[in-house]
């Protein structure tokens, strides 16, 4: 898939599938809109996430403009890394 | 039957070489359940027995293979003898601490014997103690076998445990590859020189502190590394408080070195097969070097905690070290010691640490509800100090774990108590 061309959707596909893998769980137990710490996410699964947002989306996060409301839930991920990469 | 050993199973079992080797004690660890309610010890020591006998292993040793790879020796199936179960009943005050410190200071009887359980009573309270030998399961492991244990008790089936592991005879660029990638690490690292308590390599008796943060206090100690470090930053701010509490002891026994480098264990089991890996140790590291220096500045020192775990994990440093930590297998155990000894005259870690979450999955245990988890692991010589924190429905435990002589009583305490301060304050 053309990464520049990527829906909110599919960025939030895309994300699922990592957050589950980090957890150990299946992608249908991940719930978008569900906070991050909900979900059983640590500080070092949240910086696995984040190292793998800046390497699959080439986005450089600190540079990014990104909150800490960003960084909540899977879908406000999906929406700014949207945005950012315009 | 052979199950070959991994690299961070061969340098846990240098560890308890060396803890055994200075003390007579292995280096083991106990994970204790705290119970609404008394446990039937005659049902538990039948129950066990049927569940523990799946496992060969857990009656095994290590030995090494015509390869030149160590294996753990599976004994055959009816050779598993019965758990050792004991029950103890520990006056309201001092309450278990004492019991379960006396547990992590006894070694096993026999080199087969890996596991061995205790009842404890004490008042109302009631506890059921997993006393377990760190070459065959690490925190988690522990966790899920007793997790496992129960779903088998109520006849709900648990995942496929893998007993089997390739020699890893393989890949051997990728793994010299991975090994110049940790050594240039630890070669940063060990520029200046680091400030550790001074090693007593005869100390025997290892001693326990632990507090337990209630809901309300937990909430406050979540929140307040929310507001501080980040979301989900628990683990870099508990570490720089840690940091912060034994800064102020080695400040004032005047302890020489410019920085202070601690090891911190994490979870590296691979995704796809995390149910399957609960035997052995599935542990990485991270390492984190802090100016003693900018210890003052707790912004700085999260800040510090938060760029090298970024950097560490960007970099896919735990994954070289489990990599490179295959090629020490080759290291006889008595040349381990030998070698920790000499590298111990140049860098030494300040204290263990280590933060984790519950992998135990239920509620109840044969029929008692649980109402917390914590762990007692007898800390590792050198560094002879660590602070391990774990979190249970929404709890935190803190324990404190070290060798005698190592620090006062007045200095346990202290640390425990700024620790637990954490969870108080705005």
């Amino acid at each position: 898939m053309n990464k520049d061309k990527m829906t909110t959707k599919d960025i939030e596909a895309v994300l699922t599938r990592q957050a589950a893998a980090i957890l150990s769980v299946s992608a249908d137990q991940v719930k978008a809109d569900a906070p991050l710490h909900t979900l059983g996410v640590d500080s070092l699964g949240f910086v696995e996430l984040l190292v793998f947002i800046e390497k699959e989306f080439k986005i450089k996060l600190m540079e990014s403009g990104m909150t800490r409301d960003d960084f909540r839930t899977i879908h406000a991920l999906a929406k700014c890394i949207s945005q950012v990469k315009g | 039957m052979k199950r070959y050993l991994s690299g961070i199973d061969w340098a846990m079992n240098s560890l308890d070489h060396a803890a055994k080797a200075r003390s007579g004690i292995g280096h083991i660890s106990q994970v204790v359940l705290e119970l609404d309610g008394e446990i039937d010890s005659a049902v538990l020591r039948r129950a066990l027995y049927g569940f523990l006998r799946q496992f060969p292993l857990l009656g095994g040793r290590a030995r090494r293979d015509l390869n030149l790879c160590p294996y753990w020796k599976v004994p055959d199936k009816k050779l598993i003898p019965h758990p050792r179960l004991s029950m103890i009943r520990a006056p309201e005050e001092p309450g278990v601490l004492p019991p379960l410190e006396a547990q992590i200071n006894t070694p096993f009887p026999a080199e087969w014997e890996h596991l061995s359980f205790t009842l404890l009573r004490s008042g109302a309270r009631n506890f059921l103690a997993m006393t377990f030998d760190h070459r065959i399961l690490d925190a988690r492991g522990a966790e899920t076998l007793l997790d496992y244990f129960q779903r088998y008790y109520q006849k709900n089936g648990f995942p496929d445990v893998r007993q089997a592991e390739p020699p890893h005879l393989d890949h051997w660029k990728e793994k010299f590859q991975a090994g110049r990638k940790v050594n240039r690490m630890f070669l940063s690292l060990t520029r200046e020189a680091s400030r550790s308590f001074p090693v007593s390599w005869k100390s025997r008796v290892c001693k326990l502190k632990i507090a337990h943060l209630a809901p309300a206090q937990a909430d406050l100690f979540v929140e307040n590394a929310y507001a501080q470090a980040g979301y989900l930053m628990l683990m870099p701010y508990a570490l720089a408080r840690s940091v912060q509490v034994m800064h102020r002891i080695f400040a004032a026994r005047h302890i020489p070195g410019r920085v202070y480098l601690i090891p911190v264990s994490i979870d590296a089991r691979l995704p796809e097969k995390s149910g399957e890996q609960l035997f052995f140790n599935h542990l990485s590291f991270l390492f984190f070097k802090i100016e003693a220096d900018k210890v003052h500045d707790f912004a700085l020192l999260l800040a510090s905690i938060k760029e090298q775990m970024y950097a560490q994990v960007k970099n896919g440093l735990p994954e070289a070290l489990t990599q490179a930590s295959l090629l020490l297998r080759i290291v006889p155990l008595p040349l381990t010691d030998f070698f920790m000894k000499i590298s111990s005259r140049k860098i030494l870690p300040a204290f263990a640490f280590s933060f984790v979450n519950s992998a135990y999955s239920g509620d109840g245990f044969m029929g008692r509800g649980v109402r917390n988890i914590f762990h007692l692991p007898r800390v590792p010589n050198p560094p002879g100090v660590g602070i391990f924190l774990n979190q249970f429905k929404g709890r935190i435990n803190l324990t404190l774990s070290y060798l005698e002589g190592v620090l006062s009583e007045e200095e346990a305490q202290g640390i425990l108590r700024e620790l637990q301060d954490t969870g108080h304050e705005q």
